[in-house]
């Protein structure tokens, strides 16, 4: 306050933003109003506000400055050294009863200001609210997470749903996806799919078209190797089940030489004639048998062996495995 | 500067009593701050000029405040809360700075 009003009196062009015509034209109106006596005719708010000579008219004046809180308004740095003295502490000469009650009102608002400060801080604080709420407060919070929680499990088991839809008809890895294109809902859909694993599991009969390969080898000439490329060529042509010589033939299905007897498919024994049965196109497992250089005519070049191939519109596979039970794989995701 | 020992002692109050805003009052619990400042700002302002009266400031504390949250409260019903409350925001922080400069070239003269 004192820095201000030694200060005003000394006119400053730089330091007073330029006045607008508006402020202008009160503005020399205002020593006018400022004089002890005048009853300030420019001026009739200022009049109103107090009628109590210098402070009225002081207040008059700050009406715009505050107010309008332009910088406009800054032209009142202009005024007289006395009417700064006399207006820059109303409250504290003698005045009306009302200008005595205002001030205490100013400090309680400017109170509340700092208070709401610190109050809006706080509740913008996250760990802090959460830090000081009371059991109720933290009672609501959480249920407002757990409805929000239980509306994102409710959306997530609704996108995930769609996502299974999409995926599993041209999932990559289910060959032939017969019985999958029935799988609308959810369950249908894992239906299929633990049919087609349970299929290439050898855990269950399966019956459908196929063929029939029956390999005779009278001089033991026929050895593993071309069972494995029977198998291979099979599997290849879209096999979906396989059996070799009343074995079910899966995904960890090895074939070796026995001497002097046969074969060993998968640790059993097999003499021949050895006969594979197999579900899947007739026609292109045909094909894919009697392709040049092929399985038949592999067996056909060694001694004393023949090669017989007989396709079914039906045939069954009743030979099982049991179902793998893995030690250390689990799902993943 | 009793004006200024009010302002610590709403603080320290706050910060003593460390009480939690009711959930409604959220959104307009800020905005009426920030009114609340350009208030006190513009009363610091008319100080500096000579210019104040604790009537005027009252009115005008009073009032941004009612006008900035009846904004807000506005903005709430017609379904444009958060744009108008920074609408709201970015005005009062215009006119905040406005008055900073004025308050600045009054007590520091640059």
């Amino acid at each position: 306050m004192a820095a201000s009003a030694a200060a005003s009196p000394r006119p400053e062009p730089v330091d007073v933003p330029p006045a607008e015509p508006v402020a202008a034209g009160v503005a020399p109106a205002q020593p006018v109003a400022g004089e002890p006596d005048a009853p300030g005719p420019a001026d009739p708010a200022s009049v109103g506000v107090g009628g109590a000579g210098d402070g009225a008219a002081g207040g008059g004046a700050g009406r715009r400055g505050v107010d309008e809180g332009d910088p406009e308004s800054g032209v009142a740095g202009e005024e007289s050294a006395a009417r700064d003295v006399a207006a820059a502490e109303p409250g504290a000469g003698p005045g009306p009863v009302g200008m005595r009650l205002r001030r205490p009102v100013t400090l309680v608002l400017l109170a509340a200001l700092g208070f709401a400060g610190v109050v809006a801080a706080r509740s913008a604080d996250p760990s802090f609210s959460l830090a000081t709420a009371s059991p109720d407060e933290l009672a609501a919070s959480l249920g407002a997470i757990g409805a929000q929680d239980h509306a994102l499990a409710t959306q997530e088991g609704r996108l995930r749903r769609e996502a299974d839809r999409a995926v599993t008809p041209g999932a990559p890895g289910t060959p032939g996806a017969s019985s999958a294109a029935g799988g609308a809902s959810g369950l249908a859909a894992e239906r299929a799919q633990a049919d087609e694993l349970a299929i290439l599991a050898g855990t269950v009969p399966v019956a459908g078209s196929g063929l029939e390969l029956t390999i005779r080898d009278l001089h033991r000439a026929v050895d593993a190797s071309v069972l494995v490329d029977a198998l291979q060529e099979l599997r290849d042509a879209g096999a979906e089940a396989i059996e070799i010589a009343g074995v079910r033939a899966v995904v960890s299905t090895y074939v070796a030489d026995e001497p002097g007897h046969g074969l060993i498919v998968d640790g059993t024994s097999v003499a021949p004639p050895y006969v594979l049965r197999v579900v899947g196109d007739a026609h292109t497992l045909d094909q894919a048998l009697r392709i040049p250089g092929g399985v038949l005519d592999t067996v056909a070049a060694r001694d004393g062996a023949q090669a017989g191939v007989r396709t079914s519109g039906h045939l069954e596979i009743r030979a099982l495995r049991p179902a793998p039970s893995p030690r250390y794989a689990r799902p993943a995701g | 500067m009793i004006p200024l020992l009010a302002l610590v002692l709403g603080v320290v109050a706050g910060l003593l009593l460390g009480p939690t805003a009711p959930d409604w009052l959220d959104p307009y619990l800020p905005v009426a701050v920030v009114a609340a400042v350009d208030a006190a700002l513009g009363a610091a302002r008319s100080l500096v000029e000579g210019t104040f009266d604790d009537r005027e400031f009252i009115v005008s504390f009073v009032s941004n405040v009612v006008i900035a949250v009846l904004l807000v409260l506005l903005g709430d019903l017609i379904g444009v809360g958060g744009a108008l409350s920074t609408a709201v925001v970015v005005v009062l922080g215009i006119r905040i700075f406005a008055t900073a400069t004025v308050l600045r070239r009054a007590l520091i003269r640059i």
